[in-house]
């Protein structure tokens, strides 16, 4: 069995009006890890999670799940890929059924992926009972639940497949920070436990730093930089990521502000669509994006001023 | 100008603070029932000050912002007394309040595309709020005036801005065009209701960054609220921390984060992920904030303290000094003078 869980190569996707929201995106996801995926709006990150749950077919490109190719799947397989690969929406409000009692939500998924009756409901109360709610609550309404509940309403349904990936689109955003830790504490126990593999799509960087073991930043629908969270934080090479970093509010940092905002998607600018707001931008980057190069082994980022490192001072 | 502002003995005297509220309540009512969101808020803002409202959702913080400018009519009742350089805001009748809000005080709204009228270009909402003030008297000059201001605020081609519509600039320009309404009459107090919440990291930084710059042009006392812990550090100055309707502490910025003493305020920093230092499991609250409409009774945070003890579920502490300059309203955040005062 490789290591590999998830392998997106290539992905392009441009809507009809023009906006090209995935450019040449590559993605590994490995079994039980947790791949973060950060960036503005618009940048593409939820589009591209989009295409990886199959739910969006790309223009070009494959997304493989264990080997098997997404995007080339029949009805009937992508349906019993689904149990394998599950969502946390943003907005439980919304993708929780409001005239179904959370129970019936989750059992609906078991129904749906051929569990038998009579298991269904020892196995929702048993699932509930891990993300921390009670029997009781399990007769309820999502409107009588607070957000950090219905979150993990969301999270004990797309677990309740035993999945080997779960998309996480901005799934503890809108909770507030208090519960948000819950939550974030919650999916680190439930992936020590189950080994399942985390797809973690956020704005927020500081969120995505603390959950990820490896990180992939995301402008104008195009990965700049993937590294391993911590060498992310310690020592990030693309200039977009630096100045994410120094403009994630209160950690001290000196602030680097950008200047102007994102291109619009659909007439980004030649070459390099961040060299408008990039501090270090020389005539060459209006010719081409430039590719991921390697600067070390497990580092890659996409600017011409990365050159790639045989020994980096900062890592081991 | 601003030489002989600072030497100005009223800007130490409190009761000619740029604003002072006291005891602040609001309750919202309806046929059916009342709700109490902000249960009795008091702090002073002095010239040139930044105080930061910082909370969770249903911690009344942008309700006690709004209040102060009395924006909920006949939907709620506020009580309490909120003054700017010593005059009574709260029953003001409606003229003089009107001329009051974007005049001495401004409001910086979270979602600058709901501030703008949709229909008109910038640059005539701009020269509306000048003429209605009272600070340019023609036409022309109110106009000259607009482009002047959204050259402040960062616009670099002012000329074409004022003559957009809303729908035409990005979030952040939208968000600058509001600024400049804002500042336009040169206010005494700027509120800014979580002005960045809904624009993207990098552009927030400008944003923050331009409140500061216009902060130290002019002197205004900012009142800014937020849920952002991160921002409140940035920004500095006086916070507040909110929870419930209620400040549970307050005092310097980097004394209240650097070394919260409310066992809420510590839980809230507690649960924020801290990027660079090492992982693990975070510190999370029990629980979640109690919604609006329900708020425990005593300390409202009691249920979800690690600390509570038995007396906190019955009587709500009163926000009381615990060090010079800083205030907490918990039995446990003060083993001091404050109890035996208490006893």
């Amino acid at each position: 069995m490789s290591d590999v869980l998830l392998e997106a190569t290539g992905l392009n996707k441009t809507f009809g009006n023009g906006v090209r929201a995935v450019a040449d995106v590559s993605l590994t996801v490995h079994r039980g890890e947790t791949l973060g995926v950060v960036g503005e709006s618009g940048c593409g990150k939820s589009t591209t999670g989009k295409i990886l749950l199959g739910l969006l077919a790309p223009d070009s490109g494959d997304v493989t799940f264990d080997g098997e190719s997404i995007p080339a799947m029949n009805r009937a397989r992508l349906r019993a890929l689904r149990a394998r690969l599950q969502v946390v929406p943003q907005n439980p409000q919304t993708s929780l059924n409001p005239r179904l009692t959370v129970r019936s939500s989750i059992e609906f998924n078991l129904r749906a992926h051929g569990v038998a009756r009579a298991e269904r409901g020892p196995r929702v109360l048993a699932l509930l009972d891990r993300v921390g709610l009670t029997a009781a609550q399990s007769e309820r309404f999502p409107h009588e639940l607070s957000g950090g509940q219905l979150q993990r309403v969301a999270i004990a349904r797309a677990l309740s497949t035993s999945p080997d990936l779960v998309v996480c689109d901005e799934a503890v955003s809108a909770l507030d920070k208090s519960v948000q830790a819950q939550v974030l504490n919650l999916l680190a126990d439930l992936q020590r436990e189950t080994g399942v593999a985390f797809l973690f799509i956020s704005h927020d960087l500081a969120v995505v730093e603390h959950i990820s073991d490896r990180v992939a930043v995301m402008y104008l629908g195009r990965v700049v930089e993937v590294a391993s969270a911590e060498r992310l934080w310690e020592a990030p090479q693309h200039p977009y990521t630096t100045a994410l970093l120094s403009a994630t509010p209160g950690q001290g940092r000196e602030r680097i502000v950008l200047h102007g905002e994102l291109p619009s998607p659909a007439n980004p600018p030649s070459g390099c669509g961040f060299r408008t707001r990039c501090p270090v931008a020389e005539d060459v980057c209006a010719d081409d994006w430039p590719a991921l190069v390697p600067v070390t082994p497990t580092h890659a980022a996409a600017c011409v001023h990365v050159t790639p490192q045989a020994v980096p001072a900062t890592a081991g | 100008m601003t030489t002989s502002l600072e030497k100005d003995p009223a800007a130490t005297d409190t009761t000619v603070a740029p604003l002072q509220v006291t005891d602040l309540t609001t309750t919202f009512v309806s046929r059916h029932r009342s709700v109490d969101v902000v249960r009795g808020v008091s702090f002073t803002l002095r010239r040139g000050e930044t105080m930061m409202l910082l909370g969770e959702s249903g911690s009344g913080k942008s309700v006690t912002a709004r209040s102060i400018m009395q924006l909920y009519g006949s939907a709620a009742k506020i009580g309490g007394s909120v003054t700017m350089n010593g005059r009574e805001l709260l029953g003001l009748p409606a003229p003089e309040l009107r001329s009051l809000r974007g005049g001495q005080v401004a409001l910086i709204p979270q979602d600058p595309t709901g501030a703008l009228d949709p229909l008109r270009r910038i640059g005539s909402q701009l020269v509306e709020v000048l003429g209605v003030h009272g600070v340019a008297t023609t036409k022309q000059a109110a106009r000259r005036r607009a482009e002047e201001l959204l050259a402040m605020v960062g616009i670099p081609d002012p000329k074409r801005v004022a003559d957009s519509y809303p729908h035409q600039l990005s979030g952040g320009m939208r968000q600058r065009a509001v600024i400049a309404i804002a500042v336009s009459c040169d206010p005494q107090v700027l509120i800014a209701d979580e002005p960045t919440t809904a624009l993207d990291v990098t552009v927030q930084a400008q944003i923050l960054e331009l409140i500061v710059e216009l902060q130290q042009r002019s002197g205004t006392a900012v009142l800014m609220v937020t849920h952002d812990v991160g921002v409140a550090r940035d920004f500095g100055g006086r916070i507040g921390v909110m929870y419930a309707g209620r400040l549970v502490e307050e005092g310097p910025a980097a004394q209240v984060l650097g070394e919260p003493r409310h066992p809420y305020t510590s839980g809230l920093l507690a649960a924020l992920p801290t990027p660079g230092v090492a992982r693990g499991a975070l510190r999370s609250i029990v629980g979640s904030p109690p919604p609006v409409g329900a708020f425990p009774a005593g300390c409202a945070f009691a249920p979800r303290c690690p600390q509570a003890r038995p007396s906190c579920h019955e009587q709500d502490p009163p926000l009381v000094t615990v060090a010079p300059d800083r205030a907490a309203a918990c039995p446990v955040a003060n083993p001091g003078p404050a109890q035996e005062r208490a006893a």
